[in-house]
């Protein structure tokens, strides 16, 4: 045992510190990414025993890495060093206050248990990243999450009301929002500020009724447009997500759901609301769209015919692992109106590298979730790496940002200096030394390592990164 | 320059920080909104972002979908971009709105635009508190009045109007005249669901570790 993981342990308990190797290697990864064992792992049930935790591996001079359920995508509960890594997982107390529309959450609360335990009181938490069983609010928080409710409801940190926070000194901060919205900083930096502790997330009423309906089209382009001009006729869907005809084929080959397989593209869309006419009519709207683009549009009569055509979209990671054991999930965003392009384009680029590349995501925020599935055996990862830069170069040409819902982490962090101008890359720095000058908090994630004056920049594609297999 | 760029496609507007609010309403198309009523205020746009909206009913900030803006040292800072979802680095937007002007001055600023069929904006006595409960997507109190305006589809903005009651109010407000120095918290005739307005320059008390923000985007040194 390391000397810190022994103080940690005779401190704060050997019930809630991991010290042997084989524990704490289970502490490494998170969904994509196989970082460093950390030196040992602290489960916190308490404010205060994240507060010990963060003044002792400062003291020892050692980084400390937040970790909730690890199911990241972007390398950001992977630690970049030998670190002490706080896993959130048993700070799981939860507080409905239906009176006050709101749930009071510790960090380590499992998303889909916030719904679930608003429901009986008639409210719910909208947002609804993949991962939802199994993913804890805190590493929501820490990575800004999305799904597919975020065009018309918002993403995590709209419904953060307030949230408390320990510091990299290890002292504790309540925050507010109505004005010098620090917690909006905080929130997305993937505990590269501080560790958020706990939060009070705001509740809605759930919407009554809700409609569903899907469309075929020949193009990426018909599609698009579709959707382009239903919104732009007053729409405002609940969910409108978009499959690539290779992600179509992908889902029929494992499920055989009798998918339109020689489309280019397929529509899901959801209207919902407490007025069932209202519903229906926004729904025509989409469909009037559809059918303009040329589309083949099938309209849900029941819940159940509903859950039938959002199996396809449910369907896709595991329809993809079938087709290669690894998958780099990019997480793109464009202004809406360049997604015909940008779809093609990227389709472009996965033939020109040779690598099998499908499309999905979440078309009314222009989020693009490009799936490189390659199998490390037989492909080069070096090609697999340069074909996610060219596909990020696309999405910045377009006026576009590099991730959407996933976050940085270490996986996207190459790409920084690229996406960020300088002088804007220079404050991001000041605002990282200015709460954590030692550099302790998450190192080596978000922000591309701050250069030397005058110090030339090498390549920062992370040495050694090991991707983890599904 | 008033207002720069505006995309039905992509539904956003890009508008220089001095830009009145009234003139962001007048460049827009018709059936699009953005995320502040029908009401003249103080400092144009960069005002309205530094006191983080006016009259919302819905949370504000994630209606600016980036911001350009020049720090006190001189520095022009991009803050996010011109999509609804960004997770690219540190979100400065969030901490920019409602940061009365502490971070910086805004150049310019994408406003999401949002859809409504109908729109209507309505007046009587009341609290504010009573009209929150009817979910308006806007909505303040002066003196005894309460206003609340709302858009979106024809039978919700109806059903909405029957259920606030009071008067329509047709012509545009302007209460510039009401801040001569400047658009202050404090308790007054007018109140949002955040705070009170008055003439003035009071803030709302700033947290300690904002001012290690405000000293980081100032510059190095501090």
């Amino acid at each position: 045992m390391n000397t810190l993981a022994r103080d940690l342990t005779a401190k704060i308990g050997s019930q809630k510190v991991f010290s042997k190797i084989g524990e704490r290697m289970m502490y490494r990864h998170d969904a994509i990414v196989v970082g460093q064992t950390p030196l040992a792992v602290v489960m916190p049930e308490t404010t205060q025993d994240v507060v010990t935790a963060v003044k002792m591996a400062r003291a020892a001079g050692v980084p400390i890495v937040a970790r909730g359920a690890a199911s990241g995508l972007s390398g950001g509960a992977a630690p970049s060093s030998e670190s002490v890594v706080v896993s959130f997982t048993r700070m799981t107390r939860l507080e409905i206050r239906p009176h006050l529309r709101e749930a009071w959450a510790q960090s380590g609360v499992v998303t889909g248990s916030i719904s679930q335990n608003s429901r009986p009181h008639g409210l719910i938490y909208p947002p609804d990243p993949a991962s939802w069983r199994t993913s804890t609010i805190g590493g929501n928080l820490a990575e800004n999450a999305g799904g597919p409710m975020c065009f018309k409801y918002g993403v995590t940190g709209d419904y953060v009301k307030t949230l408390e926070f320990v510091d990299g000194w290890g002292v504790v901060h309540q925050l507010s929002r109505d004005s010098f919205d620090l917690a909006g900083l905080l929130i997305g930096s993937e505990g590269t500020l501080g560790l958020v502790t706990s939060m009070t997330l705001r509740l809605i009423s759930p919407p009554k009724f809700s409609k569903t309906l899907r469309a075929s089209f020949a193009t990426v382009g018909d599609a698009a447009e579709a959707v382009s001009q239903a919104i732009s006729s007053g729409a405002v869907p609940a969910k409108l997500e978009f499959m690539d005809g290779s992600c179509i084929q992908a889902v029929e080959d494992y499920l055989h759901l009798g998918l339109p397989i020689h489309a280019g593209a397929m529509l899901l869309v959801d209207t919902d609301g407490n007025d069932l006419e209202t519903v229906e009519e926004e729904l025509e709207l989409v469909e009037k769209a559809c059918v303009a683009q040329g589309g083949t549009v099938q309209r849900a009569s029941s819940t159940a015919e509903s859950d039938l055509l959002w199996q396809a979209r449910r369907s896709i990671s595991p329809a993809l692992g079938r087709i290669r054991p690894q998958r780099m999930n990019e997480d793109i965003v464009v202004p809406r109106s360049s997604l015909p392009q940008v779809v093609r384009e990227i389709e472009a680029l996965g033939l020109e590298a040779g690598l099998k590349l499908v499309q999905f995501g979440h078309i009314g925020d222009g989020n693009l979730h490009p799936n490189i599935l390659f199998d490390p055996r037989l492909e080069s990862e070096d090609r697999v790496h340069a074909l996610a830069f060219d596909i990020a170069r696309v999405a910045l040409k377009h006026g576009g940002v590099l991730s959407g819902e996933h976050g940085i982490g270490s996986m996207k962090r190459p790409f920084m200096r690229e996406a960020v101008d300088a002088p804007t890359l220079k404050v991001l720095w000041r605002i990282k030394n200015a709460l954590d000058p030692q550099g302790l908090l998450n190192p080596g994630k978000v922000l591309p390592d701050e250069l030397e004056p005058g110090k030339l920049e090498t390549g920062e594609l992370e040495p050694g990164a090991v991707y983890a297999s599904h | 320059m008033p207002v720069i760029e505006v995309s039905s496609a992509n539904q956003y507007a890009v508008v220089s920080g001095d830009t009145p609010l009234l003139e962001v309403y007048a460049a827009l198309p018709a059936g699009l909104y953005p995320p502040f009523p029908p009401v003249e205020l103080p400092g144009g746009l960069n005002g309205l972002i530094g006191r983080g909206g006016f009259g919302q009913n819905f949370f504000f900030s994630s209606e600016i979908l980036g911001a350009t803006f020049e720090t006190s040292s001189g520095e022009v800072v991009q803050a996010g971009g011109k999509t609804v979802k960004n997770v690219q680095g540190f979100d400065l937007v969030r901490p920019l709105v409602g940061s009365f002007g502490r971070l910086g001055r805004v150049v310019e600023a994408t406003l999401r635009l949002r859809p409504g069929l109908a729109f209507v904006h309505l007046a009587r006595r009341g609290t504010l508190e009573d009209a929150l409960t009817l979910e308006p997507r806007f909505t303040w109190q002066d003196g005894a009045q309460v206003h609340a305006a709302l858009f979106g589809h024809a039978r919700a903005v109806s059903a909405f109007e029957a259920a606030f009651g009071g008067t329509r109010v047709s012509e545009s407000l302007d209460y510039r005249s009401r801040f001569p120095l400047g658009m202050g918290v404090g308790q007054g005739e007018l109140r949002d669901s955040r705070f009170g307005w008055v003439n003035g320059d009071a803030v709302p008390p700033m947290p300690e570790l904002f001012k290690a923000l405000v000293g980081a985007m100032a510059g190095g040194s501090s």
